[in-house]
């Protein structure tokens, strides 16, 4: 099976699902493929660590929210940064595991709105943008 | 440190009136209660007074004190630049994505925009 034709089994066993949750595991996978063969094709080094880093923390599932509305809202950030603080605790993630996916997030995103361009579907600005400056603020707090 | 058997540091001594005559507590018991007899005993008596005072340890007046914190901070700064750092690994800022830099390690963007493509089917998945 070709990695296309895996990305749209996924999305469609996704929208089948009735688990909102499992709706959502399957889109960060589809995400997460789709997003490593692009990087290869687009020439970006190191594009198979970046989305492994980004599936790490599950922020894959964010990305693929935030494609879904066209930006990333603060909400499923806060829902996201609760995960992950709970996951610090637990230890099932590491601060370096997490900060590397945030920072692959972001970098996946600010790449995938620049493609799209203004207007262009998926909006990502760095300056006052209070979901993004939330996830960073994170990030940079586990930044040893 | 004050030599209370060298005639030489009884000069020295001498010469900060101010410590005394400025002195906050006032004039110590044994010089005010002292009869003034010849100068040379009351001499004696105030360079005895200020000797015993100063080896005691007498408050200091208000510009004493500024002069000697301006010293301790210069001495604190001078023994903070000088000790060496510890062997503590090295963190900077966190290094965040930066949009140039972004744009310039794609040689080919337009492969992206097959992720944008999947906007709709992603919308239709997650719409619950």
């Amino acid at each position: 099976m070709s990695e296309k034709s895996q990305t749209r089994s996924l999305l469609e066993q996704a929208t089948a699902s009735d688990d909102p949750k499992e709706a959502l595991r399957l889109a960060g996978e589809a995400v997460s493929q789709e997003l490593l063969v692009a990087m290869k094709a687009a020439g970006i080094t190191k594009a198979e660590k970046s989305v492994q880093a980004l599936d790490a923390a599950g922020l894959n599932q964010l990305l693929a929210l935030a494609l879904a509305k066209g930006k990333l809202s603060y909400r499923a950030v806060d829902d996201v940064l609760v995960q992950l603080r709970e996951a610090l605790s637990n230890r099932t993630l590491t601060a370096e595991q997490i900060k590397d996916s945030i920072l692959s997030f972001d970098a996946a995103a600010q790449r995938l709105a620049m493609v799209g361009g203004h207007g262009g579907g998926f909006e990502y600005p760095t300056k006052g943008n209070r979901a993004r400056d939330s996830l960073m603020t994170f990030a940079r707090s586990l930044h040893r | 440190m004050v030599n209370k058997t060298s005639p030489k540091t009884f000069q020295v001594q001498s010469q900060v009136p101010s410590k005394v005559t400025n002195d906050p507590l006032g004039p110590s018991p044994s010089v005010s209660e002292k009869s003034v007899g010849g100068a040379q005993q009351a001499q004696a008596d105030q360079t005895t007074t200020q000797q015993v005072r100063i080896g005691q340890g007498i408050a200091p007046t208000a510009q004493q004190a500024l002069d000697n914190a301006g010293g301790l901070l210069k001495a604190q700064i001078g023994a903070r630049a000088a000790k060496p750092r510890g062997r503590g690994r090295r963190t900077g800022a966190l290094r965040e994505p930066n949009a140039a830099q972004l744009l310039r390690s794609m040689k080919n963007p337009e492969a992206l925009k097959d992720v944008l493509a999947l906007q709709a089917p992603l919308q239709q998945a997650l719409q619950n």
